[in-house]
This record gives structure tokens, C-alpha cells and sequence, in this order.
């Protein structure tokens, strides 16, 4: 009964979302209050049918309801708890209905954080959102259906693949999801913005906290992603330039221009058409990855070709929203009216080169992903491109753009002094340069790039460091008072900061993959192995039992010259249900790097074939990203009115040139 | 019940829908653009009280965020009139009272299963009869097995099932396992030589007629090993053996019995005594043979290059009582292997002793 409740409430969806699409649109262009309020309680409405339905569908996977076809497709009475929770989206239908669920839920929380935002603004940013909820929730109602019950009920479910069943996938999609739908309320707005003919530095301020909020789960998301890769699949690389993943970084690469425009926008009233168009791009990303990813197009064009509803349906969807958005981009864009112009030196002339750098490696990675599958469509070859590709074209991208970060974060708004930022970074400058070849000196005859990458890092570092000083310090305050002021600045200056930081660790620990170590030996007991600064023997091989799988263990000793690190442990994983065996890699962190095992087979004669990896700093890369995320989380919590301080030196040519803006 | 709670949660719905129309529209409560600059203008304030301004960029500050306010307060949005907000409203009420029942409920005529009630795992009754779910059931012998491989018994129950399953690679691993661990009894080794029997496509090999060989030396009452010796010496074209062999079998089966009446019929096959096809097609045995015949077929057909299972083939049909299919089957494979003279001599001498017509 629970199980139809949540069917009829997910059908009942279907029909709120229809009714939160038409009338609120309906209102706001007939300037009727009436009708464009009832935008907030039908979100809410949704939203609830919604939950229930999701919460009916986990329902089903607690009790193991095995008359519902996806619980006995995906699950198994004796799966520990949290894997029935989190086996609701493990898979296809479930994990739709998750994404349908953030949605509404963003809906919902816009609608109740929408009291302050202009009744017509809110009203068709409502309506854009229902039509989305719309279409998703009836192409899982026609093509997947996760309430399909099933007459000849079986005794006994299939099982989840045991690669999922993995504490990283109870979080990894639902961050990744928060991440890719939260930007669909950039998209409402921006849509929203052109039906109501007016954008302007108001539309800016309500849309940024949905893009922030957004932007940190993806960021999380594609971190989780990266680690639970690393550890799960065993092959010690934590990022593979997967189309999957191609997936989750486009958006995020568009979405962290859109950031930055809206910035420009809240606080100079300036970029807006271009602030609108990446709000339609980063969502459009977010959309043809859900479609990457759910329409099977990425194992084979074929393979797509061969179940057709689905992927045509969200091929439909796509081509709805994207080309509609576009459509109606192109339409009302010219009449907009324009924002101020603005000087080429300057914090918003600096964003300007961060957008056009990173919406060109968006591009790049698009073009990489993409084109293999209009190459397959075309002729049926089949290529692959991989990392040398992307290196190629994405990694030249970002050393520039991050090269610069720091003299756009520097700069001041309308006016910047290059000579007085340069000057002033200075000293960051040449830390950057003393880290650098200070490395150089050390690991000489070792990678030329990871010198130069970890320079890169410390510049990053040291540039927002540098900021934060200049904005606390004066000559000749005291202590408590340059810390009263430290106190007093911005958090989203703060989050920048942080943010910028973050990036910098992060790609210093890119960097130190270079001086990674791989040994890969079949060794005999007490046999030592040298990995990097490690030396590590065989302990013991052996069996044994877990809840739901078997294991074949390899057990080392970890020694730095004569000190005992501890124990490093690895197993050949079979699970009981499904005969699939996974390896389970063996993880110790020492200071920022890592000793990494991966066992690949246990010989009968007791010896053991195994590969080790020394990874230094490769824990920096996900700490960045971490990073990042926190301080996206600080400017999230600034709630202030966002202001433009120009440089105190203005000369009165800006004064005009803003004028006539 | 389950229509209660449809009707209830779609009068929530309809509820939740339709209130803010019964509101009365407050106009004071929708904030403008003004708002926003005039909450600048604090901002500035403040931060210049709080020493993080100066009083020049303060200024500045202040200027723009003063003239964006007299730009927004331009644009005075005009409001509909009462009258049609009215109808409107009538509408939209209209369609959430009606078209959201009604789109729900046919959608949910058309997916649901409205009757159907949970069936959580704990509250199941298990069927008495324990042919529910084979498949399951192997599972859970598989899953024993994999923890405890070295249990020979139960191997040598899965074996058979997977036979029956048609996983003969898995059965003859099965039986193979369950003899070694076990140890020699006629049922298995019988059973094994029936597994590669099975993936031989139904002809009994040489490796197959070795097991039968030797559960017969076993237990000569082996049925299935009597059984298949009689069907290897038929298949090799021994006529003779194959009908003593029959004839020994069916002296020590019930006349009546289900395996009594297959061999005698091979026997009236053999003997000429009936024209009419050896097998009944609806026997579960024969349907299994003649599936594996049509497989070997199908392979042919697409690769014909494999001589011996044109003859086992052209046997095959011709043991079925097929004499046209086995007259075709010659055919074929001659024009597979026209540019083989050896194999075209070894076909037509097949098809004679066989008693093919050309």
C-alpha cells in the first residue's frame, strides 16, 4: 500500500509540476500576484509528493519489497542497512528519482527563501523550475518507472554490484546531483530574467547563493568521485578523463565562470547578457551529463540505439530545455538592456580573462568528450580520446588562468593599478620562485614539470595570502588591531581567498604525482620490496570471511630505513550473490602522501603478486578541492549587500565613463 | 484502504494548490529593486563606521548605489485590474480543482496496480512447494558452494540441475567435482558422461562413452549408462549392438514405465518394425535432443567448415527418423565442402551407410 501511495504521489507529481509550470508563467506575464503566488505553494506541493514518493521507494528497499521490480533487481534481503538506503539510487530508475527529488527540493527552497525576491522574478523562476520537474518526473513515470511491480514475485533480490556497495556511493551521487540540479536555478532565473525582459544587479544577488551552493556540492561531488575512484577501482589513478567525469567537470568549469560573472554583475551591473548565457550553458552541461551518463550513449553509440526510449526521451528533454533556453536567449538578449562598460585593468576586466579561460576549456573538454560519439554516429569507427588530449588542451588553459588569479584578485573594481598589484605581489612572486627552486635543488634530475607546478601552487597561496595582508594591514597598526580588521572584512573575501588557496593545494598535489613511485614484484614471505622512502615485505597471505563477501588478504610491513611504519593490508574481494571479484587497495597516509598496494593475485605457492605506489602530497588534491569548497562555503554565508569599492586613487575619466553607463 | 489514501492526499493537494488564492493579495508585502540599493546605501554606512571604507570610496560608492536606486524607482510596474484578476482566478482554480484529479488518476489507471499490496520481505510466506524459484535455489547452493567448495554433496545436487538448466560447462564441472570429492558411483560418472553428451549437442563422444564405459563396469544396472551405450552404438551405425544392448535394457525395466516405453521404441526403430518417427516430440528428452540437433544446425549454417558435425548432423536427423532433413543436411554440407574431395568422400560414405537418399 505504501509502495502505490508513493506511485500515485510521484503521478500526482507530475500533475503539480504541470500546474507550478503554467500558472505562475501565466501570472507573472499577466502581472496578476494572485496567480504568480500560487508558484510558491504548488513548489511546495511538488516537493512534498515528491519526498513521499522517494521516501515510499526507500520504504520498499527497507523492508526488501521484492513485488517492486527495481528492489529485486538491485537489492537483497541480507545487504546491511545502509546499502538498502543507499541502493535506492544505485541504480538507474532510483537514481533519477533522487535527481527529480533535489530538484523540487531546490524549487522548494527557493520558493521559501523567495519572500524577499520580486513576486513576478520569483514566479517565472518557479515555473521554468516545474517545467523541468515536469518533464523528468513523466520520463520516469513512461520509460523508468521504479514503482513497476512485478506479478511472480521472487524469493530472493538480485543483489547491488559490489563495486557500490562502498560508503562513497551513499554520498558521491546525491553531492554530485545537489551540485548539477542546484544549477538549474541559475537556469530558471536566467530564463526567468529574459521572460520578464529585466536583469539587473537585484536578479544578481538572489541568483549567486544558488550558484555558490551549487558550485560547492559539485566541487564535493567530483572530489568524492576522484577519491572513491582512487581507493574502489585499484589502479591508483584518481583521474581517468572518463567521459563520466568529463561529465561532472564541464558543468563545473562553467559554472565556476558563471560564479564570477555573477560577481561582476551583483556588484558593477555589468556582463549581464553574457552572466544569462552561462547560467543557460552550466545547466545545459549539467543536462547533456545526466544524459551522457543515463542514455548508455557512452558505452556505445549503439548501445543507445538499441533501447531507444530512454535515450530519446532525454534527448528530447535536452533539445527542450537547451535549445529553448538558447532560443529564447537569442530572442529577448538584444533587448535587455545592457550594463556599464568598464575598463580593461580592472577586478572586473580580470574576471572577464578567468570566464573566457574557462569557458575555453569547458569547450576543449566538450569537443573531447563529444566527439568520439558523433564520430561513432558518423561512420561507426570507434576512437577513444583520452589524457594526452586533454592534458594537451586543458592543462596549457588553466596554468595561464592561474597564473593570473592572483592579479585579478587583487585588482580593484572599476580602476586597477597593475604597477601597485605587481608590486605588491612582489614578495608572493618570489616565494613562489624560491619554492620552486628549492625543489629543483632537491629532487634534481627528477620530472622538470613538478617543480614548476608546485611554483604554481605556492603562487596561488601566497597571491591570496598577500590579499588578505593589503586588506588587514596598515603600517603602524597594532597587532589586535590588524586582527580586528581581519575580523571585520568580508567572508566572501575570506571564501575568495580560501577558495583561491584551495585551488593552489590542489594543484600542487597535481603537480607531486610526478614524483610518484610504482613497484610491481611477485614476492615471496619477508621479501622486502622498496617503494619510494618505504620498504615493505610480506607479512602473511591468507583467508578470510566478511559479512557477504570472501577474501584472499596480503598483509605487509612498512618500514622507513629501521622504523616499523605499521601494517598495509589488500585484498582480492568475492562477493556471494554475485560472483565478481573486486580488489580492495590497501591506503596508509604518511604525513600528506600515501603508500598505496593493490594486490593482483595471491599464487598458490603463497607468494604474492602485488603493485605499490608512494604517492607524495596526493592527499593535497582532494584537501584542495576540500578547501575550495569551505571557502565557497564562507562567501555563502556572507548575507551582506554586496558593494564595488574602487581603488582609492580614482580618476575622474572612470567617473565618466560610468556615468554614461 | 489504498483509495482512501489516494482521495485523502489528493484533497491535501488540491488544499495546498488552491490556498493562495484564498488569500488576499497584500501589495505592501513584494519587494522592489528599490529596496535592494537602499540596502547598499546601508551597507556603505556601516562598513564606513566599522573603518573598512574610507570616506572618499565611501562616497563613491554611495553615488552609484544612489543613482541605480533613482534608475530602478523609473520603472513603475503597472498592476492588472481587478476584474480579470477575478476570472483568472476562477480558472486556475477550475483547473487545479479538476485537471489535477483527473490527470492523476487516469495516469495512474494506466501504471498502477492499485490492488497489489507490499510485500516486504519478513511478511512473505514461502510457498510449500519447492519448485518456486530454481534459479534462486541454485543460487543459494551456489553461494554455499563458494564459501564451502569442498562439499562433493553438494555439488552432486547442483550438478544435475544445472543439466537440466542447460548449463552443461557448469555441470560437468559439477560432476567432476562431486566425483573427486565423493568419490566413483555410477550416478555421477553417468551423469558426467550425460553432461558432455549435452555439450557435445547430443552426440555421444568418445570422452563421454569412456564415463558411460566405466559407470557401467561400476554398476551394469545403471540404467543411464545401459541407455547410452545402446544410443552410442546406434549413433556409430552398429545397428546390431545397439539392439542387443536395447534389449538387455528393456528386460529389466517395467514394460510401462516411462524409460520402458523410449527404448521400446529405439528398439522398433532400429528393428524397421514401425517407419514412424523414434521419438515422441513431446517428450521432455527427445525435445532436449532435438533442441541441441537444431543448435548444431544453426552453427552449420553459419559456419560449415566443421566435418564432423556435418556428420554428426546428418546422423543426428537421421536417428530422429528426419530421412528429408537428413537427406538435406548432405546436401548442404557437399556444398560446404566442395573443394574438399576428402571430405566429400568421407560425407557420401556416411550417407550411405546411413541410408541417405542422394
Amino acid at each position: 500500500m505504501m509502495v502505490e501511495l508513493g506511485h500515485f504521489a510521484l503521478i500526482m507529481a507530475f500533475a503539480t509540476a504541470l500546474i507550478q509550470t503554467v500558472i505562475p508563467m501565466w501570472g507573472a506575464i499577466a502581472r496578476d500576484p494572485g496567480l504568480a503566488g500560487m508558484a510558491r505553494y504548488s513548489a511546495f506541493v511538488t516537493f512534498a509528493l515528491v519526498l513521499i514518493a522517494y521516501l515510499a521507494l526507500t520504504f520498499a528497499y527497507i523492508g526488501s519489497d521484492f513485488s517492486v521490480a527495481n528492489v529485486a533487481m538491485n537489492s537483497h534481503s541480507t545487504k546491511p542497512l545502509m546499502y538498502k538506503i543507499s541502493g535506492v539510487w544505485s541504480n538507474h530508475e532510483g537514481s533519477m528519482l533522487l535527481w527529480v527529488m533535489i530538484l523540487v527540493l531546490f524549487a522548494a527552497l527557493v520558493a521559501l527563501r523567495g519572500g524577499g525576491m520580486p513576486e513576478r522574478l520569483l514566479a517565472s523562476v518557479l515555473s521554468v523550475q516545474g517545467a523541468i520537474a515536469g518533464a523528468f518526473l513523466l520520463f520516469i513515470l513512461l520509460t523508468s518507472n521504479p514503482f513497476a511491480r512485478l506479478a511472480d514475485v521472487p524469493l530472493e533480490g538480485q543483489g547491488l554490484n559490489p563495486i557500490l556497495e562502498d560508503p562513497g556511493l551513499a554520498i558521491h551521487p546525491p553531492m554530485l546531483y545537489l551540485g548539477y540540479v542546484g544549477f538549474s536555478v541559475a537556469f530558471s532565473f536566467a530564463v526567468g530574467a529574459l521572460v520578464h525582459g529585466r536583469i539587473d544587479a537585484v536578479w544578481a544577488r538572489f541568483v549567486r547563493p544558488w550558484t555558490l551552493l551549487a558550485w560547492i556540492f559539485l566541487t564535493l561531488g567530483i572530489a568524492m568521485g576522484s577519491y572513491w575512484a582512487y581507493y574502489e577501482l585499484g589502479w591508483g589513478g584518481w583521474w581517468f578523463w572518463d567521459p563520466v567525469e568529463n561529465a561532472s567537470l564541464m558543468p563545473w568549469l562553467m559554472g565556476t565562470a558563471l560564479l564570477h560573472s555573477t560577481v561582476v554583475m551583483e556588484k558593477r551591473d555589468a556582463l549581464k547578457v553574457w552572466t544569462i548565457l552561462l547560467s543557460i550553458l552550466t545547466f545545459s552541461l549539467s543536462l547533456l551529463g545526466t544524459f551522457l551518463v543515463r542514455s548508455g550513449v557512452i558505452t556505445s553509440v549503439h548501445s543507445f540505439a538499441s533501447d531507444p526510449a530512454r535515450g530519446v526521451f532525454i534527448l528530447g528533454i535536452l533539445t527542450l530545455f537547451i535549445g529553448g533556453g538558447l532560443s529564447l536567449f537569442a530572442w529577448r538578449a538584444p533587448s535587455l538592456k545592457q550594463g556599464g562598460l568598464f575598463a580593461p585593468v580592472s577586478r572586473e576586466g580580470a574576471l572577464v580573462v578567468n570566464n573566457l579561460f574557462l569557458a575555453t576549456s569547458a569547450v576543449a573538454v566538450l569537443v573531447g568528450t563529444l566527439y568520439p560519439l558523433v564520430l561513432e554516429t558518423l561512420n561507426g569507427s570507434k576512437i577513444s580520446v583520452g589524457a594526452p588530449y586533454f592534458n594537451l588542451t586543458t592543462v596549457p588553459l588553466f596554468v595561464c588562468l592561474l597564473m593570473l588569479v592572483p592579479f585579478g584578485q587583487s585588482l580593484a573594481w572599476k580602476r586597477g593599478d597593475l604597477m601597485g598589484v605587481s608590486q605588491r605581489l612582489l614578495a608572493a612572486f618570489g616565494i613562489a620562485l624560491l619554492a620552486m627552486m628549492a625543489t629543483f635543488a632537491i629532487t634534481r634530475g627528477g620530472p622538470v614539470a613538478a617543480p614548476l607546478g608546485l611554483g604554481l601552487g605556492v603562487w596561488l597561496i601566497a597571491g591570496s595570502a598577500t590579499d588578505m595582508i593589503t586588506r588587514c594591514y596598515r603600517r603602524g597598526l597594532s597587532v589586535s588591531a590588524v586582527f580586528e580588521r581581519a575580523l571585520g572584512l568580508p567572508r566572501s573575501a575570506w571564501g575568495t581567498a580560501l577558495a583561491h588557496a584551495g585551488m593552489g593545494i590542489t594543484v600542487i598535489g597535481i603537480s607531486a604525482t610526478a614524483w610518484g613511485v610504482e613497484s610491481l614484484a611477485v614476492v615471496g614471505k619477508h621479501q622486502p620490496l622498496s617503494v619510494g622512502p618505504y620498504t615493505v615485505s610480506l607479512e602473511q597471505a591468507f583467508k578470510r570471511k566478511g559479512e557477504g563477501f570472501r577474501e584472499d588478504v596480503a598483509q605487509f610491513s612498512v618500514m622507513e630505513g629501521a622504523d616499523a611504519r605499521g601494517l598495509i593490508e589488500t585484498s582480492k574481494r568475492v562477493h556471494t550473490g554475485r560472483e565478481m571479484p573486486t580488489t580492495e587497495a590497501g591506503i596508509v597516509t604518511y604525513g600528506l602522501g600515501q603508500l598505496y598496494a593493490s594486490v593482483n593475485e595471491i599464487l598458490p605457492d603463497g607468494r604474492v603478486s602485488i603493485r605499490f605506489y608512494w604517492k607524495p602530497l596526493v592527499t593535497l588534491i582532494w584537501g584542495g578541492a576540500l578547501i575550495m569548497a569551505l571557502g565557497g562555503a564562507m562567501s555563502l554565508a556572507d548575507r551582506r549587500v554586496r558593494i564595488a569599492l574602487s581603488a582609492k586613487a580614482k580618476r575622474p575619466s572612470a567617473v565618466k565613463a560610468e556615468a554614461k553607463a | 484502504m489504498i483509495w482512501l489514501l489516494i482521495a485523502s492526499l489528493t484533497g491535501f493537494v488540491i488544499l495546498g494548490l488552491l490556498w493562495p488564492l484564498a488569500q488576499t493579495v497584500d501589495d505592501s508585502r513584494s519587494v522592489d529593486d528599490g529596496d535592494f540599493y537602499r540596502g547598499q546605501l546601508q551597507e556603505i554606512e556601516r562598513d564606513q563606521a566599522r573603518g573598512l571604507l574610507d570616506a572618499q570610496s565611501a562616497e563613491d560608492a554611495k553615488t552609484e548605489a544612489a543613482r541605480r536606486l533613482l534608475a530602478a524607482a523609473k520603472i513603475s510596474e503597472a498592476q492588472a485590474d481587478r476584474a480579470s484578476m477575478a476570472l483568472r482566478r476562477k480558472i486556475a482554480s477550475l483547473v487545479a480543482l479538476i485537471g489535477v484529479p483527473v490527470l492523476a488518476l487516469s495516469l495512474y489507471a494506466k501504471l498502477g496496480s492499485p490492488t497489489m499490496p507490499d510485500q516486504p520481505f519478513a511478511q512473505r510466506v514461502v510457498p510449500a512447494d519447492e519448485n518456486a524459484d530454481l534459479t534462486i535455489m541454485v543460487a543459494k547452493v551456489e553461494a554455499r558452494l563458494s564459501e564451502h567448495p569442498d562439499d562433493g554433496l553438494g555439488w552432486g545436487t547442483i550438478a544435475p540441475v544445472y543439466l537440466s538448466l542447460g548449463r552443461y560447462d557448469d555441470a560437468i564441472k559439477a560432476f567432476g567435482n562431486a566425483l573427486h570429492l565423493i568419490g566413483e558411483t555410477a550416478d555421477l560418472r553417468s551423469g558426467l558422461g550425460e553432461a558432455k553428451m549435452a555439450a557435445a549437442d547430443g552426440v555421444v563422444t568418445a570422452d563421454a562413452l569412456s564415463d558411460f564405459e566405466k559407470a557401467y563396469a561400476n554398476d551394469p544396472k545403471n540404467e543411464r549408462a545401459q541407455y547410452y551405450r545402446a544410443m552410442a552404438a546406434e549413433q556409430d551405425g552398429d545397428k546390431a549392438k545397439a539392439l542387443t544392448l536395447y534389449r538387455a535394457l528393456l528386460e529389466t525395466l517395467p514394460p510401462d514405465s516411462e524409460p520402458g516405453q523410449l527404448v521400446a521404441t529405439r528398439i522398433a526403430a532400429l528393428s524397421g518394425e514401425q517407419a514412424k518417427p523414434v521419438f515422441d516430440p513431446n517428450a521432455g528428452q527427445s525435445a532436449m535432443i532435438r533442441q541441441m540437433v537444431e543448435r548444431l544446425d544453426a552453427r552449420l549454417s553459419t559456419d560449415g567448415s566443421d566435418l564432423e558435425g556435418w556428420l554428426k548432423l546428418m546422423r543426428a536427423y537421421q536417428v530422429l527418423g528426419d530421412g528429408p532433413k537428413a537427406s538435406d543436411v548432405f546436401s548442404r554440407a557437399k556444398l560446404a565442402k566442395a573443394n574438399d574431395s576428402d571430405a566429400l568422400a568421407k560425407l557420401s560414405a556416411a550417407a550411405k551407410e546411413l541410408g541417405i537418399a542422394n
